[in-house]
């Protein structure tokens, strides 16, 4: 195909906004009367709540009004119904919210909340999900049994397991019997947190006709509505919400946040707007985190070196409300080989309630904790089996015809993740290098360097019916307006799919707009911008759109020249006839309402409209997790070169090489972005993140001074982006997903670099100078390290 | 959020002394302290006192043997003045890690010492220069060696209405040499897990006359390693010698068992590299070590 816009790089239509500082987040909106609200959270991670005395609170000079639990007594959740905007009668982590004031002012809310007294009763806290799946460990919600829920979730009642996902193959037991070898190890990826520039925001009114409009920082304005209608036990068509430029989501804005808590308070200062603005340190342990996941990987391999068969655990930290987390435990698990074919599987993923905020999506969403352990596992064993690891992964590689970990076969279409590794592998030169204990470069004993990959695949995690709608409206002047329900977050999405619609549409990208906003009541309806789905689900929505304009155009060109549609092209803004391209009238005369010499109207305005929804997926299997449940796979690999000064323990990471079959490339610039972003942030949880609690589940690091996120200084100076381009079969234009792939591959490519350099196992995120320094001094042990 | 305050911008000495010795008053220099504390609720001061109109807490200048340093100098600007190149490069060595390029405009040397925070990265640098701080108050003029002015994290030996006003450095002989070195969790902004100053006073042949460490974020206040220096003063560096200073001064520390930058494992152990780097640095690889 010859694209005209498709794999150009064209100018972001945000970007001056954003770069001169112009653009409008949450924050920045100002309401007439608007009130601000200021949130008391528990200092407590587990305890019940004796008494909140809020009488000194409401006195005060400039408060409107102070509410607590016990004035909502609706739950909400989105895969489970088991938390409410307000804590009632227990809270479950520190930071949740216990009450909260409404005043003129944030800094009067902020002097009422140290009025507000609050008596707890402390219950014993749980912050590891591998103690609190053990029996008598603290239990949680004692009432998990009644919760409602969605589908396919599998909860055990009177234990903290709120999700328990399996996937069933063949035969283990008889698999491990013949195996030549067996590996067995635990790996750990700590809870993280997303580190948004912009800070969850969201302001409620209710107003006198007892609508309701919420403007959010939201990834899920379509999920926030249907949440808080519920709660709120609105009609849909009565809440509104509207969702400007997001300054940064990675999940960790998708589903709900805080919107169902600014929406309930609202409905205390009816006509007026709330204001909710969460400061930095309650970014932390006021929303979702993210990650948190346990897996222990026992592994069958032949002497030949194929994967036989394979036993896998996951224990993932939920918090204490099991939010998304659950559908983190089932794409974790659906992932969990990693990009291998091993026909005999035993996985069981459980999804834990503990005394820590909530986990939700993250960047990756269950692909990078998983990677971090399947590719640390594949390295250890070609190691142990003294096969060449890149050889190791090739022999078991993934590919058409064979079958993933759901039973589903992979196609042609699917992609190439051996030419991916291959592409890798050449890049940082010399395949040597993986093999054995790294050497300084010259004359700098106290150093040595190490190289290694890891291979990954990546499935958008999403329902099984998740829509996506357009429309498309022709403007007099021949240009086009295209409104989504898609979120601009950064990532670019409105470029990309500004691009999809002028391919289809035939015009230039300049006379394309999309609506650079969300606003439900005239926004079409999107599932929510999450899982990389974007540009393959709202792109496929455009491209019927597109089509439905053209065919309207042609209908209406077709009765001016008195022809039928059939022998009517479009191009270059233009309906003409195939037969004789002269005879043409251009979009703008069609747009609006063409009219013949008498002045009598040939058509309608031109309107398209597109919906999607993914074709044929199904729910797993609830006993084997066999089924269709991931809609498309994208494929890479990963590499990373590290140096660490063995004086200090320092690592620098010198070199990172992605290479991904993301499908055609839409914007080759913005798509080159989104891997390196990615690939920065999983830096960060590599080497410094974690978030770290006392042990009374009080969050230690919640601020920046001490959750230490990557600066530039920390980048590789080299950083290289590949695209291998197998066309997806039922994206757009071939596309695929890539936002989030670029964090999979990188923990763990990084720790067989490591490996590589120092002759040390690292099975523990974040790995810090001072476990290089332990490891090598043979301190290791643990999850820590292991030298070998 | 920032609670209200008044704030005041003084032109004289006795106006800002007057001012500070109100209780509830706080002296704001940069500020990149004094605002991040008020803003989470650690101070909470009625007055804030901006000192910068004060013109005599500024400039560099030689004032017999010793280099005057004003308390308001900015980290940028200690980067940036010949003063501080060659022996007592070491101070700009220092200011030019803290924070980053922003805060580098804002932030003060005196607000880094009166801050008193342990970790505090030109306070090691200033320990081993042997700077004497100046201070300006209610009872006049008075000044008092750099580790008198400690008296613990967050404290300082500055009373009601005094202001440091400076520092008086003297400048150890030519051909001393001197090395900041710290660690950090990120290659980007981060404070101090653990920072060693060392000075180098040479003395006849490849002895030193005197070696002098001073370490921060490894005890209470910054501090002196006076124990380790005796080992190295007088002598030829060699593997023995550096050897028992590294050890000695692993020992000599009290890392705060809670520390989120480094574990007193980590800090214990650096304080031993950073020592050995700091010296192969200054005295050359060839040295025995
Ligand atoms: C993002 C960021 C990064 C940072 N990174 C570093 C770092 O890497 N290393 C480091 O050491 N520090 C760092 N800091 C801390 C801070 O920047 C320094 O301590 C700085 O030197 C403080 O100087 P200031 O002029 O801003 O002090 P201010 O905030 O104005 O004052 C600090 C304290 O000293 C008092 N004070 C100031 N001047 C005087 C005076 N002349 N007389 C009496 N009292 C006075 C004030 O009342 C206040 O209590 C960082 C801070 C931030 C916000």
């Amino acid at each position: 195909m010859n694209f005209k816009v498709i794999g150009t790089e064209a100018p972001r239509p945000d970007g001056r906004e954003k770069v001169t500082g112009a653009a409008v987040f949450v924050a920045d909106l100002r309401m007439p009367g608007m009130l601000h609200a200021r949130v008391l959270r528990s200092g407590q991670a587990h305890a019940r709540l004796r008494r909140v005395d809020v009488s000194r609170a409401q006195a005060l000079d400039g408060v409107k009004a102070v509410v607590t639990g016990a004035r909502f007594q609706r739950p909400f959740g989105i895969c489970i119904t088991d938390q409410f905007p307000l804590a009632r009668d227990k809270v479950r982590f520190a930071g949740e919210p216990v009450a909260a004031v409404i005043a003129v002012s944030e800094q009067v809310a902020d002097e009422a909340l140290k009025l507000i007294e609050v008596e707890y009763d402390p219950l014993p806290v749980v912050l590891d999900p591998r103690e609190a799946i053990r029996p008598g460990a603290p239990l949680l919600h004692e009432d998990l049994g009644s919760y409602a829920r969605v589908a396919g979730i599998n909860p055990c009642p009177g234990t903290n397991i709120f999700h328990h996902f399996k996937i069933r193959r063949g035969e283990l037991e008889e698999t491990f019997h013949r195996a030549d070898h067996v590996v067995d190890r635990e790996y750990e990826f700590p809870s993280v947190h997303h580190v948004q520039l912009e800070p969850h925001g969201a302001i409620a009114r209710l107003s006198p006709g007892g609508d309701l409009t919420v403007w959010s920082s939201s990834q899920a304005p379509f999920v926030v509505r249907h949440t808080v209608s519920r709660l709120l036990g609105l009609p849909a068509s009565k809440v509104r919400v509207v969702v400007p430029y997001v300054g940064g989501g990675f999940g960790g804005k998708s589903d709900v946040t805080i919107e169902p808590l600014a929406a309930c308070l609202a409905t205390a200062v009816p006509g007026r707007a709330v204001r909710l603005v969460l400061a930095r340190e309650e970014m932390f342990d006021g929303t979702v985190i993210g990650r948190g996941l346990y897996a222990r990987y026992r592994t069958a391999v032949t002497r030949e070196g194929r994967i036989i068969g394979e036993e896998i655990l996951l224990t993932l930290n939920g918090g204490g409300y099991g939010d998304y987390a659950v559908n983190i435990v089932g794409g974790a698990a659906a992932s969990a080989t990693g990009p291998y074919e091993i026909p005999n599987l035993k996985i069981d993923a459980y999804g834990l309630y503990t005394n820590t905020p909530p986990t939700g999506a993250c960047r990756g969403y269950g692909h990078p904790e998983v990677h971090w352990a399947c590719e640390r596992q594949r390295e250890i064993i070609a190691r142990e089996m003294g096969i060449d690891p890149v050889e190791f992964r090739l022999r078991n590689i993934l590919g058409p015809g064979k079958s993933n970990a759901l039973g589903q076969i992979m196609e042609e279409d699917h992609g190439r993740v051996d030419l991916c590794i291959r592409k890798v592998v050449e890049d940082l030169a010399g395949p040597r290098y993986f093999a054995g204990r790294g050497h300084g470069p010259g004359g700098r004993p106290a150093v040595r360097r190490g190289k290694g990959i890891a291979a990954f695949m990546k499935a958008p995690v999403m329902p099984t019916n998740a829509q996506s709608g357009a429309i498309i409206r022709l403007n007099e002047d021949g240009g086009a307006t295209v409104s989504v329900g898609a979120v601009e977050m950064g990532q670019g999405t409105y470029t990309a799919l500004g691009q999809i619609a002028a391919e289809a549409l035939r015009l230039p990208v300049e006379m394309v707009r999309v609506v650079p906003f969300v606003d439900t009541e005239v926004s079409p309806y999107e599932w929510q911008t999450v899982a990389s789905h974007t540009t393959w689900a709202v792109g496929n929505a455009i491209l019927m759109a597109a089509a439905d304009v053209l065919d309207q155009l042609k209908v209406a060109a077709g009765a001016a020249f008195g022809v039928s549609p059939e022998e009517l092209e479009a191009g270059e803004g233009k309906i003409f006839l195939r037969e004789a391209p002269v005879v043409s009238l251009p979009y703008s005369r069609l747009a609006l309402g063409c009219t013949r010499s008498d002045g009598s109207a040939v058509n309608r305005p031109v309107i398209g409209r597109g919906t999607f929804v993914p074709s044929g997926l199904t729910y797993p299997d609830p006993e084997t997790g066999q089924g269709n449940p991931a809609a498309d796979w994208t494929f890479g690999c990963q590499g990373a070169e590290v140096e660490v000064d063995l004086r200090t323990g320092e690592i620098t990471v010198l070199k990172l090489v992605t290479a991904i079959d993301a499908g055609r490339i839409i914007n080759p610039l913005l798509a080159r972005g989104q891997v390196l972003g990615a690939a920065a942030q999983a830096l960060g949880s590599t080497l410094f993140e974690k978030l770290i609690y006392s042990e009374a589940g009080i969050m230690r690091n919640r601020s920046l001074t001490d959750y230490k996120i990557p600066g530039p200084e920390d980048m590789p100076l080299q950083t290289r982006v590949i695209f291998v381009e197998t066309p997806e079969k039922t994206g757009p234009y071939g596309a695929r997903g890539l936002g989030e792939h670029g964090t999979v591959g990188v923990p763990p490519a990084i720790g067989n670099a490591l490996a590589n350099a120092l002759g040390a196992d690292f099975y523990a995120l974040p790995i810090t100078a001072a476990d290089v320094i332990r490891a090598l001094k043979g301190k290791g042990g643990g999850l820590r390290a292991q030298t070998f | 959020m920032l609670r209200p305050f008044d704030y005041y911008r003084p032109r004289t000495l006795s106006e800002a002394i007057k001012l500070l010795s109100e209780t509830g008053a706080a002296a704001l220099a940069g500020g990149t302290d004094l605002l991040v504390n008020i803003r989470s609720g650690k101070e909470s001061p009625q007055v804030v006192v901006d000192l910068k109109d004060l013109p005599e807490l500024h400039g560099i200048h030689l004032e017999g043997d010793k280099v005057w340093l004003g308390a308001l100098t900015t980290m940028g600007e200690i980067v940036n003045a010949a003063a501080f190149r060659g022996p007592l490069g070491i101070l700009s060595e220092a200011a030019s890690v803290v924070g980053c390029c922003e805060i580098r405009r804002r932030a003060t040397v005196g607000g880094n010492i009166c801050n008193a925070s342990p970790g505090a990265d030109t306070a090691p640098a200033l320990l081993a220069l042997e700077a004497e701080a100046a201070i300006r108050g209610p009872g006049g003029a008075r000044s008092m060696p750099l580790p008198a002015f400690y008296l613990g994290p967050g404290r300082t030996a500055l009373g009601p209405g005094e202001i440091l006003s400076g520092f008086f450095i003297p400048r150890p002989p030519e051909g001393s040499r001197g090395t900041y070195l710290r660690r950090t969790r990120v290659k980007g902004m981060d404070l101090a897990g653990i920072g060693l100053a060392a000075l180098v006073i040479p003395g006849h042949g490849k002895r030193n006359h005197e070696v002098r460490l001073a370490l921060g974020a490894v005890a209470p206040t910054p501090v002196r390693a006076r124990e380790a220096e005796i080992l190295l003063q007088d002598q030829v560096v060699d593997a023995l010698s550096l050897t028992r200073a590294k050890e000695v001064l692993r020992r000599s520390i009290s890392p705060r068992a809670t520390s989120l930058r480094a574990s007193p494992e980590y800090k214990r152990e650096m304080a031993g590299v950073l020592l050995e780097m700091a010296l192969s640095k200054l005295l050359g690889e060839e040295y025995a070590g």
